[in-house]
C-alpha cells in the first residue's frame, strides 16, 4: 500500500489570548491518501480552518500555538522542519485555495506575474536550487508544458529577472517559456481566452474567474497536496457548479489530492471521497462520504444532515439542533456535544471524552469509518 | 441561540435586568475599570497616560499655586548666573541667574491651553462640518450644494502647508497669543473636515443606518444617535495626538515670529524661551535644552496616550476583549418554534 | 372580494445613472444607466411570502431596497394596500415606514456596535412614536406625538424578545456579544417592534451555519403564523426559500424570469435559466453527484442592455427572436398558476436540466473521480 499524502495524527493546537486559552483544535487526525478528496465539514467556529492553516504552518504565533501531534507530508513531520526552511514547503509542497479570491490575489500585478513567480519557485525547487524538504517531490502525475532539465535551472539559479551572466536572448527565451507555461496553466482551469486574461489584473475578473486563477496558480507549482479553504463559498451557485466541475475533472487529470474544507453539506458531498465531521475542536466522525451521509453514527453529524432544510413549509418544522456550539475556552468536560445531545448520558460528561474508535461492524483500513460516541448504534440514520 | 458563539473568543457573562438609576453609574465604573485594564495591558500608552496626568496635575498646581511648586518666581533674577543643572537650579539658570526649571514650568499651563485650545476648537468645527458634508452629501439637493462647498472651502485651506499658512495669518492678525492661536486653528480645522467626513462616508452606508432610516428615524438622530457615536472615536484620538502637536507649532510660531509674548515675563511659553536663549545654545545649552525637552515629552505623552485610546474606545476591539477578563460562557436560551 | 396585496410592484425600475466621461459630456451623449431593476411587477398577498432567488447582480436586493422605500424608483409604481407610495416624501414616508420593515444580510453591520440590546430594539418603536404616537400597547393607534422613556422601551423590549427566542435579560449587552444567529434574532425583534405588515428579509440566513439557518427559519414560519405577516425573503438560498415561501419569483439580471408556487417552480423549473439555476444547487447526496455542469456564454452588460431576452447569450434554445424582442412575463397553459418570461417556454418548458447542462448522475459507489 502506497504512502499517504498527508496524515495528520492527534494534533491538538490552542490560542493563548492573554490569560484566555481556547483548545481550537483537540487530537484531530486526518489522512489524505494519494489523489483522494478529503472533505472537512463543520460550523463556524469548529476549527475547521485552524485545520487548513495549522498543516502548512500558517498559523500566526501568538495566539496559535501547537501542543502536541504530528503533520506527516509525503513521510516528513512538518512540526520539526525548521522555521526557516517552511517557506519551500508551503511554496511546493502544499498548495492553498482560500475564500475569497480577490484577497488572495495580490491587485498590484497582472495575473500573468502571480502565475509566473508560483512556476519560478517551483523550478528552483526541481532544479534542486531550492531546499527540497519532501521526500516524494513527484508531486502530479501528469506533466504539461516544457520541462526545465537540472543543468538548465542551475545555470540560473537566481534567474528571477535573470542574472547578469544572462544573455538578452537566453532572458527572453526564458521568458517566453514561463509565458507559455502561465498560458498552458490557464488554459488547464478552462480559460477560454487565456492570452487576455494574464494581461488583467485581478479586480478586473469576475468571482469565478479570479478563483480559477488561484487555482492555476496553486496549481503550477505542482503541489502534491492542495487544501481548500471553503473555494466556493463566497461564489454564486452557477459558478460555484462549474468551479466545482472543473476541481472533479482537474482532480482526474491531475491525480491531485485535496484536502477540502467546506460548511456545505452539498458541496461535500458532491467532492469528497472522506469526510472528516468536526465540532468545537474535535473531530467527532471520519469515514467514506457515502457511509457518513447514510448512516451517521454520531449524533452530531445525524443532527446536521437533518438541519438542512429540504422541506416545505407544509411538511411541518425543520428539525435543528438545541442550544448552541460551545465557547471554546469553556468546553464542557468529555463529549464536546453531550449538552446538546438527544442520547446523552450522565457518563458522556466524564473526562476523558471519547475518541474516534471503529464503528462497530466495519473493517479496519486507514480510511474506514470512525466515531467518537461510544453510543453510536443508537444514532437514527436521517430518511 | 441565543448569546455568544465560540468564533471570536471570550465574551462577558450575560447582564441580568439592573435596576434603573443605578445603571450609569454601574456603566461608569465598569467603563472605568475596563480603561485602566487595557491601559495596564499596554505599557507604552499607560507611561502616557501617566505622564498626561502629571503634566495636567502639574499645570493645575502651576496656576492655583505657583508659589509650592515653583522653586524660584519665574521672573526672579539671582547671583547664581549661568549655573549648569544642579540640585539647587534642577534645569540650571541663564546669564542674569532665572532659574530654567520654574520657567519651564510655569510655561506648562499656558501651553497646554493653547493645545488644547486649538486642537478642541479644531475637534468641534472641523469635525462638525465633516459631519454635515459628509451625511448631507446627496447631488443636486441644498445639502449636497453645501456639502460642495464645504469641501472645496476645505481643500483650498488644506493645499496651503499649514505652518506657512499659520505664519502668514498670524503675521497679518497680530502678534498676540490668541492671534496666533487663531491662526493655528485657521490653518489645523480642515484636517478634522476631510478626516470625519471620511468616516461619515464609510458610516453611513452600514447596515444599521439603513435600518435606522428604514424605522423612520429621523435624518438628525440618525446623525447623532448612528454616525457621531460611531466617528466620534477616531477623531478624539487624532485630538489627543493633535494637542502635541499645537504645542510644537505654536512654539515654532512663537519662535520664528519675534514678540509674541514678552520674556522674560509671569507667563513664559517655551517657544518663546528656546527663541530667546538661542544665542547661547553653545554655552548655556540647558537654557535651550529644558524647554525643548519639555515640548518633546508633552507630545510623546500625548501621542502614547492617543495610541492606547483607539484601543479603549472601540468596545470590540480585540484588546478590549482580551483584557476584559476571564471568558465566561453565556447562557443560551431555549430554542426555536 | 379578497384583500388588496399588501405590497403591489407595477413596472418598477430603478437606474442608477453612471458619470459621465470627459468625452462624452464634451459630445452630448445621453448619461448611461445601470438598470439594476428593470420593470419588475410582482404582488405580495396578506400573511404571505415571496421568495425572490437569484444571483449576485439580479437586482434582488435593490428591488427589496426598493419596496421598503429606501431606494427611490425611477420608474414604475409601488402600492401599499391599494394606495399608491411611488413619491411619499417627508414625514408621510417616515410614518409609513412601519408597515414595511427590513432584516439585512449581515448580521455584524445592521446592528450599531455602540448601542446595547434596548437601545437597538425599540428604536423603531421610538422613532414611530416621535412621528405620531406609535402603535400602542392594547394595539390602537394614538395620534399625539411622544418620546417614550427608557423604562416604558426597556418593558417592551424585554416582552419582544422572548418571540424571537432571545432570553429577556440580555437587554444591557452589546451585538458583539452575540452569536451570527442572536444578531440576526435581534434585527428581527426590532424589525418586529412596529408590528409591520410587511418584513422583507434580505438574505436573513446566508451568514449563518445550517443548524443556526434552521432555527432562524423555523422561528420566522412560526412568526408569520402567530402575527400574520407577510415576507418578502431575498436570497440566493434554494433550501431557505423552499422552506419559508409560499411563491417564489426568479430574478436574472434586473427582471423576473419566472413566478410561481414553490413546489410547482422548484419541481419543474420551465425558464431556461431557472433550470440552470437550479441545477446548480449541490445536492447532500453523494449517490447524486453531478459529473458535469456548464453553462456557456457571458452574462452581458447592465448598463444600457440591449433589448431581447436577457438570457439569450447564454440559452441554449436561443432563437433570433429572443436576441430582438424582450419576453413578457405571461401565463402558460402548460404551467398553471405559472407566469414565466420566454418565447419558447411551450417548446422548451419541460425540457430537463440534465440534457443541456450535460448534467448526469454518477453512478453509486463510484467516487467522482
Amino acid at each position: 500500500m502506497t504512502e499517504p499524502v498527508l496524515e495528520v495524527e492527534h494534533l491538538s493546537v490552542d490560542y493563548v489570548v492573554g490569560a484566555g486559552r481556547f483548545q481550537a483544535l483537540r487530537d484531530v487526525s486526518v489522512r489524505v491518501e494519494r489523489g483522494h478528496v478529503v472533505g472537512i465539514v463543520g460550523e463556524t467556529g469548529c476549527g475547521k480552518s485552524t485545520l487548513a492553516r495549522a498543516i502548512p504552518r500558517l498559523l500566526p504565533r501568538p495566539p496559535a500555538e501547537v501542543k502536541s501531534g504530528r503533520i506527516r507530508f509525503n513521510g516528513v513531520d512538518l512540526l520539526e522542519v525548521p522555521a526557516w526552511k517552511l517557506p519551500t514547503v508551503r511554496g511546493t509542497g502544499i498548495g492553498m485555495i482560500f475564500q475569497e479570491p480577490l484577497n488572495s490575489l495580490n491587485p498590484a500585478f497582472r495575473v500573468s506575474v502571480q502565475i509566473a513567480e508560483a512556476i519560478h519557485i517551483r523550478k528552483l525547487r526541481e532544479a534542486g536550487a531550492a531546499t527540497r524538504t519532501s521526500s516524494g517531490g513527484e508531486p502530479f502525475d501528469y506533466s504539461r508544458g516544457p520541462e526545465v532539465s537540472r543543468s538548465e535551472a542551475l545555470g540560473h539559479p537566481f534567474a528571477v529577472g535573470g542574472t547578469a551572466a544572462e544573455t538578452v536572448v537566453e532572458k527572453q527565451a526564458n521568458r517566453r517559456a514561463t509565458r507559455e507555461e502561465v498560458l498552458e496553466f490557464l488554459r488547464l482551469v478552462r480559460i477560454n481566452d487565456p492570452e487576455t486574461i494574464v494581461n488583467l489584473y485581478p479586480h478586473e475578473l469576475s468571482g469565478g474567474m479570479r478563483q480559477r486563477v488561484m487555482i492555476a496558480m496553486a496549481l503550477s507549482a505542482r503541489p502534491s497536496l492542495l487544501i481548500a479553504d471553503e473555494p466556493t463559498s463566497a461564489l454564486d451557485v452557477t459558478i460555484q457548479a462549474q468551479v466545482l466541475t472543473l476541481m472533479k475533472e482537474l482532480i482526474d487529470e491531475v491525480h491531485a489530492s485535496i484536502l477540502f474544507i467546506t460548511h456545505d453539506l452539498g458541496v461535500v458531498a458532491e467532492m469528497a471521497d472522506e469526510i472528516g465531521v468536526m465540532y468545537a475542536g474535535h473531530l467527532v466522525e471520519y469515514g467514506p462520504v457515502q457511509e457518513i451521509f447514510e448512516h451517521p453514527r454520531h449524533p452530531y453529524t445525524a443532527a446536521l444532515l437533518q438541519a438542512n432544510p429540504t422541506r416545505y413549509k407544509a411538511d411541518g418544522p425543520l428539525s435543528s439542533i438545541s442550544g448552541s456550539v460551545p465557547n471554546l475556552s469553556r468546553l464542557p468536560p468529555g463529549c464536546p456535544f453531550h449538552p446538546r445531545c438527544p442520547i446523552a448520558r450522565p457518563s458522556c460528561g466524564a473526562d476523558p471524552g471519547p475518541s474516534l474508535e471503529l464503528v462497530p461492524g466495519a473493517t479496519e483500513g486507514p480510511s474506514s469509518h470512525r466515531v467518537a460516541c461510544p453510543y453510536s448504534s443508537e444514532v437514527v440514520s436521517p430518511v | 441561540m441565543a448569546g455568544g458563539s465560540s468564533e471570536e473568543g471570550p465574551r462577558p457573562a450575560a447582564a441580568p435586568v439592573r435596576p434603573r438609576g443605578a445603571v450609569w453609574l454601574r456603566s461608569l465604573r465598569d467603563g472605568t475599570r475596563g480603561f485602566f485594564r487595557i491601559l495596564w495591558s499596554n505599557p507604552l500608552s499607560f507611561i502616557g497616560f501617566l505622564l498626561v496626568v502629571a503634566l495636567a496635575v502639574a499645570a493645575f498646581l502651576a496656576v492655583v499655586a505657583p508659589n509650592l511648586v515653583l522653586p524660584y518666581p519665574p521672573n526672579q533674577l539671582s547671583t547664581a548666573y549661568k549655573q549648569p543643572p544642579s540640585a539647587t537650579h534642577w534645569f540650571g539658570t541663564d546669564e542674569l541667574g532665572r532659574d530654567i526649571f520654574s520657567n519651564v514650568l510655569a510655561a506648562l499651563p499656558l501651553d497646554l491651553a493653547i493645545g488644547f485650545a486649538v486642537a478642541g476648537a479644531s475637534l468641534i468645527v472641523g469635525g462638525a462640518l465633516g459631519l454635515v458634508a459628509g451625511y448631507w452629501d446627496r447631488p443636486g439637493s441644498l445639502g449636497g450644494a453645501l456639502s460642495v462647498v464645504i469641501m472645496r472651502v476645505t481643500d483650498i485651506f488644506l493645499s496651503f502647508p499649514s505652518l506657512i499658512l499659520a505664519l502668514a495669518i498670524a503675521a497679518s492678525i497680530g502678534r498676540t497669543v490668541d492671534g496666533v492661536v487663531l491662526a493655528i486653528f485657521a490653518s489645523w480645522w480642515p484636517y478634522y473636515t476631510r478626516l470625519a467626513r471620511g468616516e461619515v462616508l464609510s458610516v453611513k452606508h452600514q447596515p444599521y443606518v439603513m435600518a435606522a432610516r428604514a424605522a423612520g428615524v429621523r435624518d438628525r438622530r440618525i446623525v447623532v444617535r448612528h454616525v457621531l457615536r460611531n466617528v466620534i472615536e477616531p477623531l478624539v484620538v487624532y485630538f489627543t495626538m493633535d494637542v502635541g502637536t499645537v504645542i510644537v507649532v505654536f512654539s515654532t510660531i512663537a519662535f520664528v515670529i519675534n514678540n509674541v509674548l514678552p520674556y522674560p515675563s509671569a507667563t513664559p511659553e517655551w517657544g518663546v524661551m528656546i527663541e530667546f536663549y538661542e544665542n547661547f545654545v553653545s554655552t548655556l545649552w540647558w537654557t535651550v535644552l529644558a524647554p525643548g525637552g519639555a515640548i518633546f515629552v508633552t507630545v510623546l505623552a500625548f501621542s502614547l496616550l492617543g495610541d492606547g485610546l483607539r484601543d479603549i474606545l472601540d468596545p470590540r476591539s480585540r484588546r478590549a476583549q482580551a483584557a476584559a477578563g476571564v471568558p465566561t460562557h453565556v447562557p443560551q436560551a431555549g430554542e426555536s418554534s | 372580494m379578497t384583500a388588496p396585496p399588501v405590497l403591489e410592484a407595477l413596472g418598477l425600475e430603478k437606474r442608477f445613472p453612471l458619470v459621465r466621461s470627459l468625452r462624452e459630456t464634451f459630445e452630448r451623449q445621453p448619461a448611461r444607466a445601470i438598470h439594476a431593476v428593470d420593470g419588475v411587477d410582482l404582488d405580495i398577498a396578506p400573511s404571505e411570502t415571496v421568495g425572490l432567488i437569484g444571483e449576485s447582480g439580479s437586482g434582488k436586493t435593490t428591488f427589496g431596497w426598493l419596496a421598503a422605500r429606501l431606494h427611490e424608483p425611477t420608474g414604475g409604481r409601488l402600492r401599499f394596500e391599494g394606495e399608491d407610495i411611488t413619491h411619499l416624501k417627508g414625514e408621510a414616508l417616515l410614518r409609513w415606514r412601519r408597515n414595511v420593515q427590513i432584516v439585512f444580510q449581515d448580521p455584524i453591520g445592521s446592528l450599531n456596535p455602540r448601542l446595547r440590546v434596548w437601545q437597538i430594539v425599540s428604536e423603531p418603536i421610538r422613532a414611530q412614536a416621535a412621528l405620531h404616537g406609535g402603535v400602542a400597547e392594547d394595539g390602537g393607534e394614538r395620534s399625539r406625538p411622544r418620546r417614550i422613556g427608557r423604562s416604558e422601551a426597556q418593558r417592551r423590549v424585554a416582552e419582544l424578545l422572548p418571540t424571537v427566542g432571545l432570553p429577556p435579560d440580555c437587554l444591557y449587552q452589546y451585538p458583539h456579544e452575540f452569536s451570527g444567529g442572536g444578531r440576526q434574532r435581534l434585527s428581527l425583534a426590532r424589525a418586529l417592534s412596529v408590528n409591520p405588515k410587511l418584513v422583507i428579509l434580505d438574505e436573513p440566513t446566508s451568514a449563518l451555519d445550517v443548524a443556526v439557518q434552521a432555527q432562524i427559519l423555523n422561528r420566522l414560519v412560526t412568526l408569520q403564523r402567530e402575527r400574520g405577516l407577510s415576507y418578502l425573503l431575498i436570497t440566493h438560498n434554494v433550501a431557505a426559500v423552499r422552506y419559508v415561501a409560499d411563491r417564489v419569483a426568479v430574478m436574472y439580471l434586473g427582471q423576473i424570469v419566472e413566478i410561481g408556487r414553490v413546489r410547482d417552480l422548484l419541481e419543474q423549473p420551465a425558464h431556461p435559466y431557472t433550470k440552470a439555476l437550479l441545477a446548480a444547487v449541490p445536492v447532500p447526496n453523494p449517490r447524486r453527484r453531478r459529473t458535469r455542469y456548464r453553462i456557456g456564454g457571458d452574462v452581458p452588460t447592465l448598463i444600457d442592455p440591449a433589448p431581447g431576452c436577457r438570457f439569450a447569450p447564454r440559452c441554449p434554445f436561443v432563437v433570433d427572436h429572443c436576441r430582438t424582442e424582450d419576453p413578457p412575463l405571461r401565463t402558460v397553459s402548460e404551467f398553471p398558476g405559472r407566469r414565466i418570461a420566454c418565447h419558447r417556454a411551450e417548446e422548451v418548458g419541460s425540457v430537463p436540466a440534465a440534457s443541456f447542462l450535460t448534467t448526469t448522475d454518477a453512478p453509486p459507489g463510484v467516487p467522482g473521480g
